[in-house]
């Protein structure tokens, strides 16, 4: 299938009963969805069982499903949701946190860099401190932040992701980078990054 | 002039690639010649890229091939699952299949309806047939009925004064009375019998 069908497109091809429809969407949309829940529920068991429930979700509702918005806009509503309700129910269980080292950064290092403990070491301490100031963000400002610098929604949608007003989102996202830069400024003040 | 409190607010919106044309285009301009500005923002960018940098994670590619794969196997199961029973159904699911379950709640509604019914009907039955024997008697039958009581009273007395009290008088008036309230009836001639000048004994005879 073309890959510049636009999803919508897809959406009508799969509700006449073409099946391969909802594989290209998955396929489009799998990776994006699987990274924004991953950053929000920082565990990969979850995110791989939120992506998938939220694929189960849209094949469901995708039958009766008008394009009254975006595509892509309601698939992150979808995923939004369930990472809400995930982080409801967090408190019942012991997970395992992005901060693990078996997440590793994709980022083109030489080897031996890599290799240098010392650099491991403050290169774990830096990404520690950029996350938590991440993480110390309120929930809507964190929400914003994400999807607006990590999914690359524009402010409308992220307002219909998250359901409220885009001057709302604007708001959140002007506050969200004044706190991060009153907590990450300090860093290259003072040299460590 | 656009100053830099003006321009101030739209800093965020400039790193995050959020302005139209005219107000990227002055605030580009403005950058150019103000250090101050173009300090605040370069410190935004730099938060920006370090955010972006920390973000940058890496997913297996195992995961996301299956992917695909599990979201079918998801749908499979769940759509073979059985529909999830009532509350009561649930509770009694251990003692009883549904099928059996139902057959019981039938059971035992006709076990309480069909005597309930029966006692209703019967009910309503022997009222209806009590009043439909009830011998009640109409206006009409009431009102003869005391005409008659006032009739034998009357003769009553008539035939008291004429052989108790020999007033012939007295019996001849209520006679004559009986005879104009009941003309043609059975009590005008019954008078009449009574008080026929040949069954009434000569006078002194009693």
């Amino acid at each position: 299938m073309d890959t510049m069908v636009e999803d919508e497109i897809l959406v009508a091809h799969f509700q006449a009963g073409r099946q391969d429809a909802f594989d290209e969407l998955m396929k489009r949309y799998k990776h994006k969805i699987f990274s924004y829940l991953l950053r929000s529920v920082k565990n990969f068991e979850d995110a791989e069982e939120l992506t998938i429930e939220v694929f189960v979700k849209v094949y469901r509702a995708l039958e009766n499903w008008r394009p009254q918005a975006r595509f892509s806009t309601w698939l992150y509503r979808i995923a939004y949701n369930l990472s809400i309700d995930h982080h409801r129910s967090k408190s019942r269980r012991i997970t395992y946190s992005l901060d693990d080292e078996e997440l590793l950064l994709d980022e083109p290092m030489a080897n031996d860099l890599r290799s240098n403990p010392e650099w491991q070491v403050e290169e774990k301490d830096r990404q520690r401190i950029i996350r938590d100031a991440v993480d110390g963000l309120s929930p809507n400002q964190k929400a914003v932040f994400m999807l607006n610098r990590y999914d690359g929604l524009q402010l409308n949608e992220i307002a219909e992701v998250l359901g409220i007003a885009e001057g709302t989102v604007k708001i959140h996202l002007h506050r969200a980078m004044k706190k991060l830069k009153s907590a990450l400024e300090p860093l290259w003040e003072n040299n460590e990054i | 002039m656009t100053t830099c409190k003006h321009l101030k607010e739209l800093h965020t919106d400039y790193v995050c690639g959020l302005l139209d044309d005219d107000r990227l285009n002055l605030m580009e301009e403005h950058l150019q010649n103000c250090s101050a500005c173009l300090q605040a923002v370069e410190s935004l960018k730099r938060v920006l890229s370090l955010t972006d940098e920390a973000a940058t994670i890496s997913i297996p590619e195992l995961i996301l091939n299956n992917l695909e794969v599990n979201v079918y196997k998801r749908l499979v199961v769940e759509s073979s699952q059985p529909i999830p029973k009532p509350f009561i159904s649930r509770i009694f699911g251990t003692l009883c299949s549904a099928w059996n379950w139902r057959i019981a709640v039938t059971c035992c509604i006709l076990a309480v309806s069909i005597p309930v019914a029966i006692i209703i009907f019967y009910q309503n039955r022997s009222a209806d047939e009590l009043l439909s024997s009830a011998q009640i008697p109409s206006s009409q039958e009431r009102v003869e009925q005391y005409q008659r009581q006032q009739f034998q009273a009357g003769l009553d007395n008539a035939l008291e004064a004429v052989y108790l009290r020999d007033d012939d008088w007295a019996s001849a008036g209520v006679v004559q009375q009986v005879k104009e309230q009941a003309p043609g009836t059975f009590w005008e001639s019954y008078a009449d019998d009574q008080f026929h000048p040949s069954r009434l004994t000569p006078k002194g005879g009693i």
